[in-house]
């Protein structure tokens, strides 16, 4: 049986979805500046699209 | 003085030392819990479940697990596999396998894990909802509904909304009386109070608009486009009576996102004030509101995320606003709010100049 990768136990165990201390400049270091380079209706256009956790873990 | 907690989250955790964890702890969790005896007495039950389930928790704790709470696990499937992991002398502390749960308003597929607690005779299930479809005509025992675990309530003065959940009207003066007690035996608490406990339901009320979301057939709130999480947050808040939530993240590149309110029903709730410029965080009155988004947006980031009131209709100012920073900008804006108000622009210029992970 293929071992499911959405267990809780998983989940609990480490590192938690809601306790990943993802350092956003790794991460979306890409999308920041991309954004940051767009003019603004494109930009605005972008985060409206953006998927919600994406865009709050700019923040 | 009154400091804000180093941190809500207690997470990560050894699932096998879930059974350490508080209730509080385990209604944090965005999965089912459910702890049960040897003999599949319910012990102890988490929000996540209690919201997908539909059943109040004070009605399932010491219920029997596989007869009257759920008795579509009653299968070799299920019960079975309980009853064998518990008799069983393998050191093996989890057991996983696929299940749908049939509900009279539908199905939900699951993964389930049996987790044994060491040293203790408590056995916890972990119920990881993978999809939600209409209710299956195969279903022979399908889980009773609330009113069927409980009838008869509504003569008792019990109200539930359409999914179970039990809730009280109160007027808007409740949060003014909240306040003014608050303030009588511990002053200066009230805006670190009203804030952390804004987290706490902010924190509940994610789980909610989760299940909506996983129940509408979507993956889940962190998978939607921003603007798709914010109408759903406003409208929850608009129903409910605190006033029109807009959301501005315009500076979300620059790490800011700006909420206002028109119409707070906690600002409108508050004692009047004729000032002009902040003259105390506790002339604020949305600390509550603001600490709600910031949890729920955490729980959708899966970061903590900080929330800060900036401006207040109660303290005089011509908006209700707080603004929604990740950690590393809270420290500028508690000190440009230190420093005295001078508008939200301000605020946010002072918070978006910090680089981000400073």
């Amino acid at each position: 049986m293929t071992r499911p990768t959405n267990a809780a136990s998983e989940r609990a165990t480490a590192p938690a979805r809601h306790t990943v201390n993802l350092d956003p400049r790794d991460a979306l270091r890409p999308a920041r500046e991309w954004l940051a380079s767009l003019p603004w209706d494109r930009a605005r256009e972008s985060l409206e699209t953006m998927n919600a956790e994406q865009l709050l873990r700019m923040l | 003085m009154f400091a804000r907690p180093e941190t809500h989250t207690p997470l990560p955790f050894d699932v096998l030392d879930i059974d350490a964890r508080s209730d509080a702890e385990l209604d944090a969790l965005p999965f089912g819990v459910i702890a049960l005896d040897p003999q599949g007495i319910i012990l102890r039950y988490n929000l996540y479940e209690s919201r997908f389930a539909r059943l109040d928790r004070n009605q399932v704790i010491g219920r029997r697990f596989f007869e009257e709470v759920a008795p579509c696990t009653r299968t070799d499937a299920f019960e079975g596999r309980f009853r064998t992991f518990v008799t069983s002398d393998s050191e093996r502390g989890v057991e996983r396998f696929d299940y749908v749960f049939d509900f009279k308003f539908g199905a939900q597929h699951v993964m389930v894990e049996i987790v044994r607690a060491p040293r203790t005779d408590r056995y916890y299930l972990l119920v990881n909802r993978t999809r939600i479809e209409g209710p299956r005509k195969s279903a022979t025992f399908p889980a009773p509904l609330q009113t069927e675990l409980a009838p008869g309530e509504i003569e008792l003065g019990v109200l539930r909304d359409a999914v179970a959940r039990r809730y009280v009207h109160v007027p808007a003066a409740f949060f003014a009386s909240l306040r003014t007690t608050c303030e009588r035996l511990a002053p200066d608490s009230w805006p670190i109070f009203a804030s952390e406990w804004g987290v706490q339901l902010g924190r509940r009320i994610a789980i909610d608009l989760e299940a909506g979301a996983i129940e509408s057939g979507d993956r889940g709130l962190a998978s939607l486009p921003m603007h798709r999480v914010t109408e759903e947050v406003g409208r929850f808040f608009a129903e409910r009576g605190f006033g029109m939530l807009r959301f501005d993240y315009a500076r979300a590149r620059e790490g800011v996102v700006v909420v206002t309110v028109e119409r707070s029903a906690l600002a409108e709730s508050a004692p009047k004030t004729t000032r002009t410029t902040m003259e105390g965080a506790g002339d604020l009155a949305c600390h509550l509101l603001a600490g709600a988004v910031g949890g729920i947006f955490s729980h959708v980031a899966g970061k903590r995320l900080a929330s800060r009131e900036v401006s207040c209709r109660a303290a005089g100012h011509d908006t209700c606003a707080f603004t929604i920073v990740g950690e590393s900008r809270a420290a500028s804006i508690d000190r440009a709010l230190e420093e005295g108000f001078r508008g939200v622009s301000v605020v946010v210029e002072r918070a978006s100049a910090v680089g981000a992970g400073s």
